[in-house]
């Protein structure tokens, strides 16, 4: 009797017809596939290319300055600022700066919250109360960033002695740059060539900012009287000081002199503001 | 992939077994020609590299079979129960064939897969088990149960 089911199941096969169908149908999905794989070569390589435009684009658009704040005692750094207020950079322009900026963990913080980090620093607290001088050197750059963050900045140095907050031309990152320093310093350098021709930014890099200001100092000692004369009565800008700033006023009558001035030479445009109550001549570098 | 000259090996090689499986379990000629053609649709696009001819074979037996499963559980299937149609070749099948088949088609799809594949392919239970995902002891018994249901269905006693 198993014969007879042998035999039985033997009567069913698959007729030519459907053999012939599944070919067809097999052609066809093949074909399918194959086509498919080579059109979606196209697709896959526009998909990619937009992956990568988002890749780089994003990285781009998050990782590029769009501001730059240079802070400067004797340690030089400057802090690239992006659009959404971030600090992407950071670079030390001496030793004293990298070893500042690795003892900080700023990258990716808020620049308020960064500058302030800087300002609480234990060495940086240390150098501000042996006399040295800070500079918070805000670059202009389109739009309204640098602005907004120009008065940030003022808030914030009005909390601290021997601290003082510029902007500058955005033009003097480059050559800055070029001379291995800060915008901030480089800022300072050009204001002391305008009492000293000759010197060079090569000279200049080794000081600390009491040091070019001390220089800066003796220039306006000896201009001073002629100075006072010449002040063309721009618009001055009051900063918030931190209370010293009225003992600095009574002692040197009308020294404290803050204000926006555009030099003859029309390279920078700086604004001076800052607080402290022993170096009030170096406001003076304000008047011109 | 594979190359079009083992696809049409496979077709002559394995079309027959996928037919009766699919037979074994589907009532509509529809779903046994969609079935067909999926499973060796599945083996131009499988890379599995086949140890041996009986690897192979065992391969197409059990994806045919779940593939067969899969449709019966699935709730659109056709349901047309014609034995005239789950044969498709009604008129050319001598009356004792149609009378086997019909019996054996008549027993519960757990009993038939288990005599086609014991009956006609000549597995042994411990191989049934093997390629069916079963018991060894559960095929034994199925076979013993299948054997009476035939006897009954057919008479005579020459099912071993």
């Amino acid at each position: 009797m198993n014969d007879r089911i042998r035999e039985a199941f033997d009567q069913v096969q698959a007729g030519e017809e459907l053999k012939e169908k599944t070919r067809e149908f097999l052609t066809g999905k093949i074909q399918g596939y194959t086509k498919r794989g080579i059109n979606r070569y196209p697709y896959l390589a526009s998909v990619t290319v937009c992956l990568l435009f988002l890749m780089f684009g994003g990285h781009w658009f998050y990782f590029t300055p769009t501001a730059k704040i240079s802070i400067d005692v004797n340690p030089s750094l400057e802090l690239g600022i992006n659009r959404f207020d971030r600090v992407v950079v950071v670079e030390a322009y001496n030793e004293d700066g990298r070893e500042l900026a690795a003892s900080l963990n700023i990258r990716f913080m808020g620049y308020r919250e960064a500058v302030n980090q800087i300002l609480e620093n234990e060495r940086i607290v240390d150098l501000l109360s042996q006399d040295e001088i800070m500079t918070i050197t805000v670059m202009e750059s389109k739009g309204t960033q640098s602005v907004r963050i120009l008065s940030d900045m003022e808030s914030c140095v009005a909390k601290h002695q021997n601290t003082y907050c510029y902007s500058a031309d955005s033009r003097e990152v480059a050559p800055a740059h070029g001379h291995g320093m800060s915008c901030g310093k480089y800022r300072a350098f050009l204001e002391l060539q305008k009492f000293y021709p000759d010197i060079t930014p090569e000279e200049i890099q080794g000081m600390s900012m009491r040091e070019i200001q001390n220089l800066t100092d003796e220039m306006l000692k000896e201009k001073g009287e002629q100075h006072h004369g010449e002040d063309t009565g721009d618009e001055r800008e009051p900063y918030a000081g931190n209370g010293l700033e009225d003992e600095r006023q009574k002692n040197n009558g009308t020294e404290r002199e803050d204000k926006e001035t555009i030099p003859s030479d029309g390279h920078h445009r700086h604004r001076h503001r800052g607080t402290g109550n022993k170096h009030g001549s170096f406001m003076k570098r304000g008047v011109e | 992939m594979r190359n079009e000259q083992e696809v049409n090996r496979a077709i002559e090689q394995y079309s027959d077994m996928v037919r009766r499986l699919c037979m074994v379990y589907l009532k509509n000629r529809a779903d046994m020609e969609d079935i067909f053609q999926n499973i060796f649709l599945k083996y131009v696009l499988s890379s599995v590299s086949f140890e041996n001819e009986e690897h192979e074979k065992a391969w197409f037996i059990r994806v045919t079979v779940n593939a067969c499963k899969d449709l019966l559980k699935s709730f659109f299937r056709s349901r047309t129960v014609s034995f005239e149609e789950v044969l498709d070749q009604p008129a050319i099948m001598p009356p004792d064939n149609r009378e086997v088949l019909e019996a054996v088609l008549s027993l519960p799809a757990k009993y038939r897969e288990v005599v086609y594949l014991h009956f006609y392919e000549d597995y042994t239970a411990p191989q049934i088990g093997r390629i069916l995902g079963k018991n060894v002891n559960t095929v034994y018994t199925i076979l013993t149960r299948a054997k009476q249901m035939l006897r009954e269905k057919l008479g005579g006693d020459g099912y071993e």
